[in-house]
């Protein structure tokens, strides 16, 4: 049976005059990958971010295996979540940040388990024993007593994604993973991202590695100027696109149409 | 039966005198504590002499760990009983003065240090003298880095004047303190003399935040580099 | 020359006593006050954060004031002044007060400035990882923040240490009044103020270079740190 995991309905945020979003909508099935590219500016990051309420959307409605993130209370009572009430459903989502913001003053292991403790409730043995088996999943197990500081950065991503994983989230958030690491790194946290979604991981990708996304994800969204352009399965979007700012952007980077590689 | 009205015209008058002295006080220290600190600072950062850069290090490290009433009573009490005998106000001077120059010679170390080798260098290149290459090219520029440092200093010597009512200086906690004996209007002096410091401190305090502003302004540090 | 020192020899065993019992009340006179002063400054932070906006008013109109007057004619004006409102405290408790309330806010500047230096995306990451704001602060800000705050605040503990000392002119008996009362009973103040200065600085030198030290292998532990993302 189809579940939507994942109902994005109408999400729009503005910053003062200026409109980010104007009116995403989209659905992720369980298991599914959904990558969104598009230009910089376009929202993507945004879009991704209103999901965990990180950023708080103006209007639209994010209902997540039924339950209505971010907003509580009916009709005139309805309001914002705190913070506080957030904490929660923040744990079905875990979220991987483009600069990874790993904790510097806490070593590897209790980086990913720091949140199963303080906000998990488990045991500290409970906790590092997950902590284990998700370093183990990035192939970073023998890392686990260095600082960051001492990684590479496309360690400490991987760090960031195991500690996003020890969540045991409903729902994986990477907002472009790779964007700030040095080439020849890349390909180590693409490896990683590629395998969770082998495993049928539900995910949202943000990335400017095209070929990746089509290669890996189940589905795609081109966002352009706050709202989707088009939406479709991954190689069709990528290799065929039927919209023509769609195959603007795909050919201003490198993807000429019927390219495959 | 005399009424607020009737004694704060007074009480202004005698602590404005007060004011007068303080002022002398710092402008006094101000200029010691200027020259001194920046000559400290450039031979400081400039000599190759290690002995030299000790003892520079002793003379602010002595000054800045030591209280300022300490160094004070020093010079007022401790040189008059070997025969040397300094005004109240002479004493004053050089004592905030001195420690003045120790603060001073820190804040300016650390703004020539920060500044660029190369703007040195390139000075240099273009054929002027050490000399020349402080004076037109890096003193002006480490002026502007450290004017926030200079101008937290300044705010804090004309409070620090106040110290000088210890060794009996005619200024305005010594006058305060003379009233309150005499009149005892006690909360009605103190709170004039506190609003008196503030009149004085806050106007330093905004100047100097609106010469950085301007100095920010006509095209900061930037390309300097 | 010889003879100067000569001095110390002489009286040394009358004057140390007496000094070292009244740098133990300097030291506890400045450390309470710091105490006062870390607790109103936490304080002062937490009003300059919060919503409301008189509260933040409020908290910036005390920080200007504080800072605009010195601290004799606070603690003289507190000394003197109080007992007209019924309330007489001894000199050192007015000295606390003074102390802890002009030291807030330098102390609150100092917390601000460090709660700032950590990059808000480290508590994004904490509240993404399901952390509620208040644990958020605990395991992942603050401790972040301490490394950049301790230096400052080592220097405010000596400048306390320093401001200690006119807690003399309204009648405490530390270190200072000490001297000052040493000074005229042997009619040789310049060896007792050279002497309570040496005490001053033993205790106040020492920890501004622990301060000086900590700044310098904090700054090059976080320069490494900058690079591999905040």
């Amino acid at each position: 049976m189809e579940h939507k995991l994942l109902k994005v309905d109408g999400l729009h945020k503005s910053y003062g005059a200026a409109q980010v979003l104007r009116g995403i909508s989209f659905d992720l099935k369980r298991g599914e990958t959904l990558s969104l590219i598009g230009p910089s500016g376009s929202g993507k990051s945004t879009c991704l971010r209103c999901l965990n309420f990180l950023e708080k959307p103006t209007s639209g409605e994010i209902v997540l295996e039924g339950e209505r993130i971010g907003r509580t209370g009916s009709g005139r009572g309805e309001r914002l979540m705190t913070d506080r009430e957030l904490a929660p459903q923040r744990r079905e989502i875990g979220m991987v940040f483009q600069l990874f913001y790993l904790w510097p003053h806490l070593n590897v292991r209790d980086n990913v388990a720091l949140a199963s403790i303080k906000a998990g409730g488990m045991h500290r043995d409970e906790a590092y024993a997950l902590a284990d088996e998700m370093l183990d999943k990035v192939h970073l197990r023998r890392k686990a007593d260095e600082y960051p500081e001492r990684l590479s950065g496309g360690q400490q991503q991987r760090v960031a994604i195991a500690r996003a994983l020890a969540q045991k989230p409903k729902l994986m958030l990477f907002d472009e993973p790779t964007s700030a690491l040095d080439p020849e790194l890349v390909g180590e946290v693409l490896g990683v991202i590629r395998e969770l979604a082998e495993e049928g991981r539900s995910m949202i990708l943000v990335t400017h590695e095209i070929r990746f996304a089509r290669d890996v994800a189940d589905r795609v969204i081109f966002m352009d100027g706050g709202v989707v352009v088009e939406e479709g399965p991954a190689c069709d979007v990528i290799e065929r696109p039927s919209m023509e700012r769609t195959r603007a952007f795909l050919g201003q980077v490198g993807i000429g149409a019927g390219l495959s590689k | 039966m005399t009424t607020v009205v009737d004694i704060l015209p007074h009480i202004l008058a005698l602590l404005g005198d007060g004011a007068l002295t303080a002022a002398q006080i710092a402008a006094g220290a101000a200029a010691i504590a200027f020259v001194g600190g920046l000559v400290l600072a450039v031979v400081n950062v400039f000599t190759q002499l290690v002995a030299v850069r000790l003892a520079i290090a002793a003379y602010t490290e002595w000054m800045r760990n030591v209280p300022a009433l300490a160094h004070l009573f020093l010079l007022y009490f401790g040189l008059a009983s070997v025969g040397v005998r300094l005004t109240p106000l002479a004493a004053a001077i050089v004592g905030l003065g001195l420690v003045g120059a120790a603060v001073l010679c820190d804040v300016f170390s650390a703004g020539l240090r920060a500044l660029h080798v190369g703007q040195r260098e390139a000075a240099l290149a273009v054929g002027l003298t050490p000399l020349q290459a402080l004076r037109f090219i890096v003193l002006p520029q480490v002026l502007r880095l450290t004017l926030p440092a200079i101008g937290n200093y300044a705010s804090q010597l004309v409070k620090d004047t106040s110290i000088a009512s210890a060794i009996a200086a005619p200024e305005i906690m010594f006058f305060a303190r003379n009233l309150v004996t005499s009149t005892f209007e006690t909360p009605l002096i103190y709170a004039s003399a506190i609003a008196l410091y503030a009149a004085i401190v806050l106007p330093v305090s905004w100047l100097f935040a609106r010469l950085e502003r301007r100095l920010a302004a006509a095209g900061g540090m930037g390309g300097a580099r | 020359m010889i003879a100067f020192f000569a001095i110390y020899g002489d009286y040394a065993a009358e004057w140390l006593p007496r000094l070292v019992l009244a740098a133990r009340v300097t030291a506890t006179l400045s450390l309470l006050g710091f105490v006062l002063a870390l607790v109103l400054g936490a304080v002062l932070v937490a009003a300059q954060r919060t919503h409301v906006a008189a509260l933040r008013r409020a908290a910036a109109a005390f920080v200007q004031f504080v800072r605009a007057v010195p601290l004799l004619a606070l603690l003289l004006a507190l000394y003197f002044g109080l007992p007209s409102f019924g309330l007489t405290l001894p000199g050192y408790w007015v000295g606390v007060l003074g102390l802890g309330i002009q030291g807030a806010a330098y102390v609150a500047e100092v917390l601000r400035g460090g709660l700032d230096a950590v990059h808000r995306g480290q508590r994004e990451a904490a509240l993404a990882a399901g952390l509620t704001p208040l644990a958020a602060f605990r395991f992942v800000v603050l401790p972040q923040a301490m490394r950049v705050m301790l230096p400052p605040l080592l220097n405010a503990y000596v400048s306390l240490l320093k401001d200690s000392s006119l807690c003399a002119l309204i009648a405490t008996d530390e270190l200072m009044l000490t001297a000052r009362a040493m000074a005229s009973e042997y009619f040789l103040p310049l060896h007792v103020f050279v002497l309570v200065g040496l005490f001053y600085f033993a205790i106040a030198f020492p920890l501004s270079m622990c301060s000086r030290l900590l700044a310098r292998r904090l700054g090059r532990g976080r320069r490494t740190l900058g690079t591999n993302q905040g």
